[in-house]
């Protein structure tokens, strides 16, 4: 339990200590920590069906000027083990998840408070004329604060979590547990609802609509969706094309 | 003499070697030291330390007002950005060489003017879409076991935000200023996120039809037989409850801005109550 706990820590610092932040944000979807924690456990396909359920609700996690609307790496890390540890139900998982989603925000100003200090001491390095222990105070010292920032909270709760989970489990009434779970059904909606503010001119809604009710009723592969949806957008753009033409001439 | 000149210019040129360890380092970097009030500054500084030194070898004041100018507050998206980088590293190198013209203003504008623009389209470009995307389309199939399809989506997204990064570094160097306005006009750019905003949404719809689960239990009996009132409404039109509940939340963010908390609490509770009175 000891070693697996340092791992899920070392795995959420990873995420989101943003070192190549092509990568660690790549690695922070839940769909992907899910299989890794699963893979820390000795139970992969656990773990990927507890990560791809919990991804569903940080489909549209769009870090606008890097500010994250939650933290879906602290859910992922955190949510994850503890189901795993006491075979949750996937929809109980998400809503074990989203508490921890939204104190990863503060987790995320904490680091860039701290990150202040390391501006001052790299202006004194400058005026000092030391230019590689400015190197030292932009990357190094920083990410290894934040290591401990970002470890210390996973590892305590993987080490100790699964106990408190399962006792609060015991604890609560059935129908809360019932609600909560049909709340983790329900709240992927909040994902998609996101995701349509940020991609969609609102005049788009329509396909959205279309979209969801030709699934409804016909239920296709999500690759097939795609041919559809893809060759209704080139259908779109060569009218939007020809009345574009029209209005300049 | 001037064989001299040429040999010490040469070592000062900034080659391909310097911009691909600037480019990685920036990758690196670019989001560790973000801070409050200056954002990336830290990270453009010391992704572009190395390529300094070198343009400002014999000339330290100037490194030093380079330093400071480069460590001023800066924020921009990590990947579509990095075309700033490319542009200042050939105008300091101009700089070092003599030319005047190129001024610290000059500089800090194109800094300052670019970086807003490049952050809005590359956000809405690179995780809006090279992102979200692909986990449509590659999530179901997680859910339905396949550990593959985990890892898909960000395998997509690590080599177009890694080669597009690339691209763009190199490009602002060999171009100049006037390489990003040819990429934020271009009416390609603009047809690209038309198509995939499209996909995008209907590829969202689809989803939620299939994802968001909330049906009720509800039944009333008359004399004759039990009537489930989940079945009336799936014969009316399938999947109302869900795509009210979508709909609901899409305008409240619309309307009050993205207050997740009070969503996700209000979506609690009301499944909490629904499910005691026994609606769920």
């Amino acid at each position: 339990m000891f070693v697996q706990s340092i791992l899920v820590g070392l795995l959420y610092w990873l995420s989101m200590g943003r070192a190549h932040y092509f990568f660690s944000y790549a690695l922070r979807r839940p769909v992907v920590l899910g299989v890794l924690i699963g893979w820390i456990f000795g139970d992969a396909q656990a773990g990927l069906l507890y990560g791809a359920t919990i991804q569903l609700l940080y489909m549209g996690g769009i870090e606008a000027g890097g500010n994250i609307p939650s933290d879906q790496a602290l859910a992922a890390c955190i949510a994850i083990p503890a189901a795993l540890l006491n075979n949750l139900d996937p929809t109980t998982a998400v809503a074990l998840a989203i508490p921890f989603g939204v104190l990863g925000v503060l987790i995320n100003n904490v680091r860039r408070t701290i990150n202040t200090f390391f501006n001052s001491r790299s202006d004194t390095m400058i005026e000092q004329e030391k230019y590689d222990k400015v190197s030292l105070y932009t990357f190094l010292l920083p990410w290894l604060a934040n290591g401990v920032l970002y470890f210390t909270p996973v590892f305590i709760a993987t080490l100790f979590g699964a106990n408190v989970v399962q006792a609060f489990i015991d604890f609560i009434p059935e129908w809360i547990m019932n609600g909560l779970s049909n709340a983790g059904a329900m709240l992927p909606a909040l994902g998609f609802s996101l995701t349509l503010v940020v991609m969609g001119k609102r005049h788009y809604l329509p396909f959205f609509v279309l979209g969801f009710f030709a699934y409804s009723i016909a239920g296709f592969s999500m690759l097939t969706g795609a041919v559809f949806a893809l060759s209704l957008a080139m259908i779109v753009s060569l009218f939007k094309q020809h009345s574009d033409e029209e209005g300049i001439a | 003499m001037s064989s001299k000149v040429e040999v010490q210019n040469d070592s000062k040129k900034v080659t391909k070697f310097d911009l691909f360890i600037a480019w990685l380092r920036w990758c690196l970097v670019v989001e560790v030291p973000v801070s409050f009030d200056r954002m990336q500054a830290l990270g453009f500084c010391y992704s572009i330390n190395k390529i300094l030194r070198k343009v400002y070898k014999d000339q330290p004041e100037e490194l030093q007002q380079a330093m400071r100018r480069h460590a001023r507050m800066f924020n921009t998206n990590a990947d579509w950005g990095s075309v700033i980088h490319g542009i200042i590293i050939s105008l300091e190198e101009q700089r070092a060489r003599g030319n005047k013209d190129v001024s610290e203003e000059m500089m800090e504008s194109l800094k300052i003017g670019l970086m807003g623009p490049l952050a809005g389209i590359g956000d809405s470009v690179d995780q809006g879409i090279v992102m979200t995307i692909p986990l449509a389309i590659f999530v179901p199939m997680a859910l339905n076991g396949s550990i593959f399809a985990a890892f898909v989506p960000s395998l997509i997204y690590m080599a177009w935000a890694y080669g597009f990064s690339w691209f763009l570094f190199n490009r602002g160097y060999n171009l100049g200023k006037n390489s990003v306005l040819s990429i934020l006009q271009s009416g390609a750019i603009k047809k690209v996120i038309d198509i995939a905003s499209i996909v995008g949404l209907f590829m969202i719809g689809c989803l939620s039809a299939a994802y968001v689960k909330f049906e009720t239990i509800l039944s009333y009996s008359s004399e004759a037989e039990t009537v489930q009132v989940q079945e009336l409404i799936d014969n009316m039109i399938p999947n109302l409850l869900p795509f009210a509940l979508v709909m609901g939340i899409y305008y409240f963010i619309i309307k009050k801005g993205p207050k997740y908390l009070q969503i996700i609490l209000f979506v609690m509770v009301f499944a909490i109550l629904l499910t005691l009175i026994g609606v769920i």
